[in-house]
């Protein structure tokens, strides 16, 4: 397979991953207008949970089950999807950036735990092979579009999962909340109730890209699940692609993405091209801080001159 | 026990002084700032690009905080104001951006590595009780106090001073008495990131520097900001001291690793019990 | 007399939304003029739409012989007129004293003969200067916040339903406090009000609207003894 072809091919897998959180975070803010700061931690909790569950023992990290991926991904949604519930109990009645503290706060303290407790994930060292799909098959010079396949059905099933709830008279009430919370519940809608479950589907997604992460890489590591720099790359993604509008979400995913890797992708080449190793290393250092900048800009720019996303149709923001 | 309560109170005035500046804007602007503790950073690092010119620390430090209000108050006007308009999550977002730009230009001008202001080893001064404190310890503790009483004399004597806690109260009411908001909100801008750079200052000289320290406060000061209840400065103090004493004492029971998590959990047990925190006014309910 | 404030067929509302269609209406220099009608006609929103807090699209209005329509209430406040909102009108967690300098924030001369002013027509108020706002009783409150408006002392003072949620005996004494700063502080009165009775026993005039229109005009007590406003608005 061709190089460019196999780097297209792995590109539209991160993508892919990304677009499920996305599509979670447009659930969760797009069409009910929660503020989830926390999409590292759902992330995370479900790349783990799959891992302890699907990988052999071993005696680096809980677990060990050798169960069958599929159940190791269901698990993974269910496990974000809790956490989601717990932590939506005491914030979802407040105003919305109780939510953001908070479910930034989860993310940052499962990071420190699976960080600081060796004997749950490894620690810093993380976890390692991770099970493949259809492992046999992963020598194959076609596994990963195999893997890319998977995930684009997932994708499938997933927006019109949402595209359906929220056409439903669920999904109603979800935009009724997210334009007038107060008139919502004062037409005797359970307001708390409709949040609280939409947090926990989209949480549930999050968990659910977690897992499928862990199996594409077969590795993670708490490093992975920076909070902030994570979360703000998703963010980026659903407020480019335009919130509100699920296409534009999956479109926001693949577009930032491509900025993000190609970015990358081209300083690699620069640092490889210049002869002279002091330029080539300080190319290195500075490129993850550089792409970063560069992802900020862009998105102060949206916010300030396009509030509804290069693809947005429905205004929110 | 002794020993962990002043490391407390050091810690504890290092968290003031950065939450007096968020309770400040996120009274009056409505929105959660996520980019302060970068604002923090970005002040420890310019007093480190001052002491690298040989400038003395006080005058290094006093520089600092009035570039880094300059930059606080530009932040404001090329991004938030234009947003006001806007709901407050719109500007929450806004500032994760800015948070994120500021700590990479940082780490892109000073590099990722850790970095302290001064290579020479202080001797701790023994105290009874078997405290031993460092002298920059002394002078954090001193100088923060200091800050702290003329914050609390220009928010209670000063015109522009009350008007803050005014438009932190009602920002309607303070337009429709006159109040040129605009111009108030420039002040407070100055005045919060000011303090911030002194808290990101001392927290540099308590522990060191690095891209990321402004990331490790974050959850300290929203957790101060709101145990004293958003919006008031006084609560702010109550606040940030609690939560820099619960945190070093939390050590002498878990890994210190998790401090941050016990200022977490703090914030969560006040959203539990009583959201508005110690001095809040607001019941801010969805 | 000589009028204070005129108004000339001026509409108003939110976004596109018109709901004061069209008003007339004028405040001479010593008068109490209320403004009275059935909830949701958009009497709050015209006396807004006077202080530039809601958004003027045709008409003028013109205060002490000046074109003030479009101004920001910031330059309003200047050319001494109030405005007090019908709630959240004072800051809570200022003392007394506190709010009573915020109300004279954009004065830069010594105004502290005026506190002593409003203490003698607020006699309650000055026995806890230094007590937060927000620990008042909801009357003492409203007293406040006009007590901060007067520090301007304004020609005019808008007052956005002064009684409301008031005890009876509160309403009798808001009254009395109303014709005392009209009488002793020389400011023209422009009120709204739910308790339309009340409002007309001490104006001079006042006008009926309906539907964010004028319906009727008159002296306190020709519009008190109307048959037709009786049964429609006095509840009779």
């Amino acid at each position: 397979m061709s190089g460019i072809l196999s780097y297209l091919i792995t590109l539209g897998i991160m993508a892919g991953i990304f677009a499920i959180l996305t599509l979670g975070l447009n659930l969760q803010w797009g069409f009910t207008g929660l503020f989830n700061v926390g999409i590292a931690g759902f992330f995370a909790i479900g790349a783990y949970a799959t891992a302890f569950l699907t990988k052999g023992p071993s005696p680096e990290h809980l677990g060990g089950l050798g169960m069958p991926i599929f159940f190791g991904l269901l698990i993974s949604a269910v496990v974000s999807g809790l956490i989601a519930f717990l932590i939506g109990l005491p914030t979802l009645k407040l105003k919305e950036d109780y939510l953001a503290i908070a479910t930034l706060g989860i993310a940052e303290s499962i990071r420190l735990i699976f960080t600081n407790e060796a004997w749950l994930g490894n620690g810093n060292r993380g976890i390692k092979d991770i099970p493949k799909p259809w492992a046999e098959l992963s020598a194959a010079p076609y596994y990963n579009l195999l893997f890319l396949l998977i995930i684009f059905i997932i994708i499938v099933f997933i927006y019109f999962f949402i595209e359906k709830s929220i056409h439903s008279p669920w999904g109603r009430v979800l935009k009724a909340i997210r334009e007038d919370e107060l008139v919502t519940a004062s037409v005797g809608k359970n307001v708390f109730r409709y949040k609280l479950e939409s947090l926990v589907i989209g949480s549930m997604f999050m968990g659910l890209a977690g897992g499928l992460y862990s199996h594409y890489i077969s590795f993670i590591s708490p490093d992975v699940f920076h909070p902030m720099q994570f979360t703000f790359l998703v963010w980026v993604m659903l407020i480019l692609g335009g919130s509100g509008n699920n296409l534009g979400a999956i479109a926001g995913a693949f577009l930032v993405w491509a900025i993000w890797s190609g970015s990358e992708f081209l300083t690699d080449l620069l640092a490889r091209i210049s002869t002279d190793p002091k330029v080539s290393g300080m190319i290195t250092n500075i490129q993850s801080p550089l792409r970063i900048i560069l992802i900020s800009v862009i998105l102060e720019l949206v916010l300030l001159y396009r509030p509804d996303g290069i693809f947005g149709e429905k205004k929110i923001l | 026990m002794p020993q962990l309560i002043i490391n407390g109170i050091i810690m504890g005035s290092i968290i003031v002084l950065g939450s007096i500046g968020l309770t400040l804007t996120y009274g009056i602007l409505n929105f959660a700032n996520f980019a302060h503790g970068d604002i923090m950073a970005a002040g420890a690092y310019l007093c480190l690009f001052f002491l690298g010119l040989n400038v003395p620390f006080v005058v290094a430090v006093i520089l600092s905080m009035c570039i880094t209000a300059g930059l606080g108050i530009l932040i404001d006007w090329c991004i938030y104001r234009k947003l006001r308009e806007k709901t407050s999550v719109v500007l929450l977002i806004a500032s994760i951006g800015a948070a994120l730009f500021l700590r990479n230009v940082v780490q892109l001008i000073f590099g990722p590595q850790l970095v302290y202001y001064s290579s020479e080893i202080q001797m701790a001064k023994k105290l009874p009780f078997g405290i031993r404190i460092k002298p920059d310890e002394i002078f954090i503790i001193a100088a923060s106090f200091l800050l702290i009483i003329a914050v609390h004399l220009f928010l209670k004597r000063s015109r522009i001073g009350k008007a803050m806690r005014a438009l932190s109260d009602n920002m309607q009411l303070a337009g429709v008495i006159g109040i040129e908001t605009e111009k108030i909100i420039f002040w407070t801008w100055g005045l919060g990131c000011a303090l911030a750079a002194a808290g990101g200052i001392f927290l540099g000289l308590e522990v060191q520097l690095r891209p990321m320290m402004g990331w490790d406060v974050l959850l300290p000061i929203f957790a101060a900001v709101i145990l004293g209840g958003i919006g008031s400065p006084y609560g702010a103090m109550a606040g940030g001291m609690i939560i820099g004493i619960s945190q070093e004492v939390s050590t002498a029971f878990i890994n210190p690793a998790y401090k941050s998590v016990v200022s977490f959990m703090i914030l969560i047990l006040v959203l539990l019990i009583k959201p508005s925190g110690i001095f809040g006014k607001k019941e801010r309910l969805a | 007399m000589e009028s204070i404030l005129k108004i000339e067929n001026i509409a108003a509302g939110y976004g596109r939304v018109e709901i004061v269609k069209g008003i007339s209406l004028h405040v001479s220099k010593d008068e109490i003029v209320s403004i009275i009608g059935p909830n949701g006609t958009g009497k709050s929103t015209f006396l807004k739409a006077i202080f530039g807090l809601v958004k003027v699209f045709t008409g003028n209005i013109f205060f002490d012989n000046e074109d003030i329509t479009g101004l920001k209430p910031h330059q309003i406040v200047k050319r001494s007129m109030c405005y007090v909102p019908q709630d959240n009108n004072i800051f809570p967690s200022l003392t007394i004293k506190e709010n009573l300098d915020m109300g004279a924030f954009v004065r830069h001369d010594d105004y502290s003969k005026n506190i002593e002013e409003v203490y003698g027509i607020f006699p309650l108020l000055s026995g806890f200067k230094n007590k937060k706002a927000g620990e008042l009783s909801g009357g003492q409150q409203k007293m406040l916040a006009i007590g901060m408006s007067l520090m301007l002392k304004p020609k005019l003072l808008l007052l956005d339903e002064p009684s409301a949620g008031l005890a009876p005996n509160m309403v009798d004494e808001m009254m009395k406090k109303i014709e005392l700063i009209n009488r002793e502080e020389k400011a023209a009165i422009l009120m709204v009000e739910q308790n339309a009775k009340r409002a007309l026993k001490i104006s001079n005039r006042g006008y009926v609207l309906s539907m964010g229109k004028n319906m009727y005009e008159g002296t306190g007590e020709e519009l008190l003894n109307n048959k037709d406003i009786g049964k429609l608005y006095l509840g009779e």
